[in-house]
């Protein structure tokens, strides 16, 4: 066999160069390139270029929808508990990609809100959240929110947004602060208001509105990649990822 | 460079410059070519090109390369300016994506070298800065490697592995889902 033609040996500039144009929905790529060497291994692990990467493709690569469905464990006919299902679309595989017992509310910047089972129906009925992170599986739990008796399941809403808001590009704010809004509309005709924040870790007092806040509710939609709701059955999750490695 | 007229950007644009390889090989180029490069560029600006710009870190065989991009993407952009007054809107597209296939035709073809050449091409880009030549071959490279193990990547660019095993299984169970 003839033997390898030789390769010049490459700047290490140079090496980037070419990890930053491997493709951003092929995550597992980038992580085979970090196994060829040290020199490789060094570069993709590089929060520089992670920055860079996320830079040089600028599209937010889809890594995967959350599916609502039922409890995989199920045996008891009328088992009602929810499960949230990670389904990769790229080849980003997270480690636990079913989440029993769970109901996936809202997805955002790689971040997925997410209630617990049970739900009550009482009135003031209790609920659980937590914010999840698909790409590191890290989790944090909410203070229980108190529900205020007049606002009904069926009513309200909730989205996981980064705090820098507008002023952020999202590009690296994954593990950042985040706020939780909490929207839902009550009896008679007032919208019911209040937000968690990551940097506190206490949901706000409520905040209840009059009527004419209705609209906000109706400006309140989802982004076009994002569907979230009483009656979603996915979220979509964009994430900037590229290496979580460190 | 004096007699060539600093006013006048006719004479100016076709103005030719000498680049000499590492080899010594000399090549005479236009300047709309040579600029593609933007080291040579900054060269012509500073008027530092008289008696040929010599490129100690090319050598004739890929600065023959590289001076056959440079020519066509020059000649490309060349196009691109002087049709935009001379054609209707529609006609204008039309040319233009003509243009877009033939570059893109040319582009594969050029790319159509051994992976030595391909890394001299890389360095050669850098070197002279020229974007366009850097983007093509490094993404070349980047595409080379879709769906290869780390074995086959090192065995296909020659890359000894320095990672300790005790390294590689971290960063094989921190990443389990790649591999699965």
């Amino acid at each position: 066999m003839a033997p390898p033609p030789h390769v010049p040996e490459m700047l290490d500039e140079l090496v980037e160069e070419i990890l930053l144009r491997f493709p951003p929905d092929d995550p597992a790529s980038l992580v085979r390139a970090a196994l060829v060497c040290k020199l490789w291994c060094r570069l993709v692990s590089a929060a520089a270029f992670r920055r860079r990467f996320r830079g040089f493709h600028r599209r937010t690569p889809l890594l995967g929808v959350l599916c609502q469905g039922k409890y995989i464990g199920g045996v008891r006919a009328g088992d009602t508990r929810p499960a949230a299902r990670f389904v990769p679309t790229s080849s980003f595989h997270p480690a636990h990609p079913v989440r029993d017992g769970w109901r996936a509310v809202d997805a955002r910047q790689g971040r997925v809100l997410l209630e617990c089972w049970p739900w009550g129906h009482d009135r003031p009925s209790r609920t659980k959240f937590v914010v999840w992170d698909p790409m590191t599986n890290k989790q944090q739990k909410l203070p229980t929110l108190v529900i205020a008796q007049y606002v009904h399941r069926s009513t309200w809403t909730a989205a996981v947004v980064c705090t820098a808001g507008s002023s952020c590009s999202h590009r690296y704010c994954n593990g950042g602060s985040f706020m939780v809004v909490f929207v839902g509309i009550g009896y008679p005709d007032l919208v019911c208001t209040s937000i968690y924040s990551s940097k506190t870790g206490a949901w706000s007092k409520r905040t209840w509105t009059s009527i004419e806040a209705l609209q906000l509710y109706e400006s309140f939609k989802p982004a076009p990649s994002t569907s979230w709701g009483m009656h979603s059955t996915c979220c979509f999750v964009h994430t900037e990822e590229s290496s979580s490695m460190t | 460079m004096a007699s060539a007229g600093s006013g006048d950007e006719k004479a100016a644009a076709a103005a030719m410059i000498t680049l000499i390889s590492s080899d010594n090989e000399k090549f005479e180029v236009t300047e709309a070519t040579a600029t593609l490069s933007q080291t040579i560029r900054h060269m012509i600006e500073d008027g530092c090109t008289d008696g040929g710009v010599p490129l100690p870190n090319v050598t004739s065989k890929i600065l023959a390369r590289v001076i056959e991009y440079c020519k066509k993407h020059a000649t490309a952009a060349a196009g691109e300016e002087g049709s935009s007054s001379s054609f209707s809107d529609a006609a204008f597209l039309e040319v233009d994506r003509a243009f877009l296939e033939e570059l893109e035709e040319f582009d594969d073809a050029f790319l159509e070298v051994d992976r030595a050449t391909l890394f001299d091409l890389i360095l050669a880009a850098n070197y002279l800065d020229i974007k366009g030549l850097l983007n093509l071959t490094c993404q070349k490279v980047a595409d080379s490697v879709k769906g290869k193990t780390p074995e086959q990547i090192r065995e296909m660019y020659n890359i000894v592995n320095d990672l300790t095993p005790e390294e590689e299984a971290e960063i094989r169970r921190e990443t389990q889902w790649a591999f699965e």
